[in-house]
């Protein structure tokens, strides 16, 4: 279970944060300074932070100098300013990323899950086959020129398929690695995976998605005229 | 105000006293150096005439009378004296008619001297034969006055054999004539030269600060916000004075302007306040009451949560307008990455994405622009978050740059919900929405502050849309 440590001097934020990332399975250590925060890494390690920058006492940029520098932890600065002031300052303290008060919780739970991925790369994070390329750390897959947005699921699939081009991936190797639990029923696989064959017909990807019954599938490239 | 007239008037003052005096100065300079010694050869001339007519035409023996006489009718101050050497004790003498100390004997003509005290060794080197040039002490005052003075030291002497015996005459010329001719003309003069200069400095002095008293007084005026004061109601010269006048008015004028679209703003700005709040208020009472369940409970929940967002997106707009109305925020002109930074912007709404169900595609050239780094990011942000808004499951979105060679192009477009026609050219107006329904998380302020902005930096913004099958923003930007 990943450790999340909020920084937070407003109780009501932080207690939001906190309730948004137990209940979607993160270990929460939440402060309201940041003296409290670093009497807890003497002893304690975090994988990740999410620290306000208006905070009394120490603020939220010293924090992340001393986190993001000395003890190697990834921050995600929350600001109530615009973005227009305190994005340079904070990328310059060490920040991840930063995310602007107020903010969706699940916009905030993503950002943590990005910042995770990020702090532990896939080995290769750009593959390319018959013109389409994709680009594992911002889900993005490019074709002739245009570059497309994929929902999660979909392009870790197309990742999955792209490792091994023209060979068949099996539907539990997917189920591990896109969803991380071999017991995902073949019909969600499907639906996704279906999804994402309309998508890449839309693109005018020359790559088609073959079903090897009752194994996985397959990663092929396409003449032109097979497109349909 | 006051403080100028007067030092106004104290400068011109000095002026006129300082101008006197160099003029007196130089005046007395040229008298010392050339005017003087001439005035005493000449007089020293006459002298020696004089001299040469008492010794040939009065007849030996007739006696001083006769020469007293003689020297009466002239226009001279004349005094003879004889006698003396005796004892020879320097110092002092004073003159007087007749015989007096010292075995001297004085005869005045002419008007009477005011001083008649002189040295006796000047008395006793003419007696003997000198000649006697004048008093240097009215020279040393180098003063021209002194060539007025009343004084028998003020005086040209020469020896004058009269009868046998040496006489000293000396002479001068009368003073009183010339003084009452010469001195009361320059005097006159003077005066009326001072006090004519004096009376147009104060008249003008008034004449030039009276119109400033008059501007601090509008100044006032509008800082109390009085914008019916009217300036230009006083006349106002052509100079720079009047052309205060007219900025002042300008001012006035845009002062004004901005006056009455603040007080427009903040009635607009609170309208879009209240109704959220009412609602969020209405909304979380029920869910507090307990009055509501269920589909109904989430769905008060879920007005609340929007109307809250509808509120934060309002606040940071209204932030960044400030800045844009208070002219603080000048553009900070560098080199921009523009696809990087549009990638960013993009990569920012992934999550939303990914739960709205909209595909967004995007393809940049690989452009650099010479712009505001911040203010672009925030159009290209507004522009994104409209699409991604008024879009839904299944639309798309399209974000493409293109360098143009001098101009780079950015268009943002979507297969959402479009916006009807006649709603088209207000879209980028402050506070509109095409409809309450449509934009229940928008401020109204997106669009205006985009076009603000991209005006702001050079370039331009369009719009075409049709509703059913979507909007296409265009923005140029110059290199």
């Amino acid at each position: 279970m990943n450790k999340v440590m909020v920084v937070e001097d407003d109780a009501n934020i932080r207690n939001l944060v906190v309730l948004y990332l137990e209940r979607n399975g993160f270990d929460v250590a939440d402060f309201g300074d940041a003296d409290g925060a670093l009497r807890h890494l003497e002893d304690e390690e975090v994988d990740i932070a999410v620290v306000d920058v208006m905070m009394p006492g120490m603020d939220g940029f010293e924090l992340t100098r001393i986190l993001s520098g000395d003890l190697e932890t990834p921050v995600i600065l929350l600001t109530a300013k615009g973005q227009l002031d305190d994005k340079e300052e904070g990328f310059t303290a060490g920040a991840e990323d930063y995310i602007v008060k107020p903010f969706e919780p699940k916009e905030l739970l993503f950002r943590i899950r990005a910042v995770l991925k990020r702090a532990h790369p896939v080995s290769d994070t750009r593959l390319s086959f018959a013109g389409v390329t994709i680009d594992r750390e911002h889900y993005e897959v490019e074709v002739m020129g245009r570059t497309h947005m994929l929902p999660v699921k979909e392009l870790e699939m197309l990742g999955c398929l792209m490792e091994t081009p023209e060979k068949v991936v099996t539907r539990e190797h997917i189920a591990e690695s896109v969803w991380g639990d071999l017991e995902t029923s073949t019909y969600t696989i499907n639906t996704h995976m279906n999804r994402l064959r309309q998508k890449l017909g839309r693109f005018g990807a020359e790559v088609r998605v073959l079903t090897v019954r009752g194994v996985g599938y397959r990663l092929e490239q396409s003449a032109l005229e097979d497109d349909a | 105000m006051d403080m100028l007239y007067k030092r106004f008037i104290a400068v011109l003052f000095a002026v006129v006293a300082v101008s006197l005096a160099v003029s007196l100065l130089a005046s007395n300079v040229l008298y010392a150096v050339y005017s003087k010694p001439k005035m005493n050869e000449q007089m020293l001339v006459t002298a020696e005439n004089l001299k040469d007519a008492l010794e040939q035409d009065i007849p030996a023996g007739s006696g001083l009378t006769v020469a007293m006489d003689m020297l009466d009718a002239l226009d001279y101050q004349v005094v003879l004296v004889s006698g003396g050497g005796e004892d020879g004790t320097g110092g002092e003498v004073t003159l007087t008619e007749g015989p007096f100390n010292g075995g001297y004997e004085a005869h005045f003509a002419g008007i009477p001297f005011e001083r008649t005290t002189m040295e006796q060794s000047t008395l006793e080197s003419v007696l003997s034969g000198g000649v006697y040039e004048g008093e240097d002490a009215a020279v040393a005052n180098w003063f021209m006055m002194g060539h007025f003075m009343n004084d028998v030291r003020n005086t040209v002497g020469v020896p004058v054999m009269l009868g046998g015996e040496r006489h000293a005459l000396f002479i001068k010329q009368d003073s009183s004539l010339m003084f009452s001719e010469f001195h009361i003309i320059l005097l006159v003069f003077f005066v009326t030269a001072v006090l004519v200069s004096l009376i147009f400095i104060i008249v003008m002095s008034r004449r030039l600060t009276e119109p400033l008293g008059r501007l601090r007084t509008a100044a006032n005026e509008i800082r109390r916000e009085n914008f019916d004061y009217d300036i230009a109601s006083g006349s106002y010269s052509r100079d720079e004075i009047g052309q205060l006048a007219v900025s002042l008015d300008a001012m006035k004028g845009q002062l004004q302007e901005n006056h009455r679209m603040r007080q427009k703003f903040i009635s607009d700005v609170t309208h879009d306040l209240q109704s959220p709040l009412v609602n969020i208020q209405g909304y979380a009472k029920l869910l507090e009451d307990g009055e509501v369940e269920g589909g109904e409970a989430r769905e008060a929940a879920s007005v609340v949560h929007s109307e809250a967002k509808r509120l934060s997106s309002l606040a940071s707009q209204l932030m960044l307008l400030s800045k844009f109305d208070h002219q603080s925020y000048t553009a900070k002109m560098e080199p921009v990455r523009l696809d990087g930074q549009i990638r960013d912007v993009i990569r920012v709404f992934r999550w939303r994405l990914d739960e709205s169900g909209i595909d967004l595609s995007y393809s940049l050239d690989e452009v650099t622009v010479e712009s505001d780094s911040d203010l672009l990011w925030n159009v290209w942000d507004n522009l994104v978050s409209n699409a991604v808004k008024y879009s839904s499951d299944g639309d798309e979105i399209a974000v493409t740059l293109k360098d143009m060679g001098d101009h780079v192009e950015v268009s943002v477009r979507d297969t959402g919900m479009g916006i009807p026609e006649d709603a088209l050219d207000k879209v980028f107006e402050r506070f509109y929405r095409v409809d309450a329904a449509r934009s229940s998380e928008g401020s109204g302020l997106g669009l205006a502050i985009v076009l603000e902005t991209v005006e702001m930096l050079g370039g331009t913004i369009e719009v075409d849309s049709t509703p059913g099958a979507g909007t296409e923003f265009i923005v140029k930007l110059w290199k």
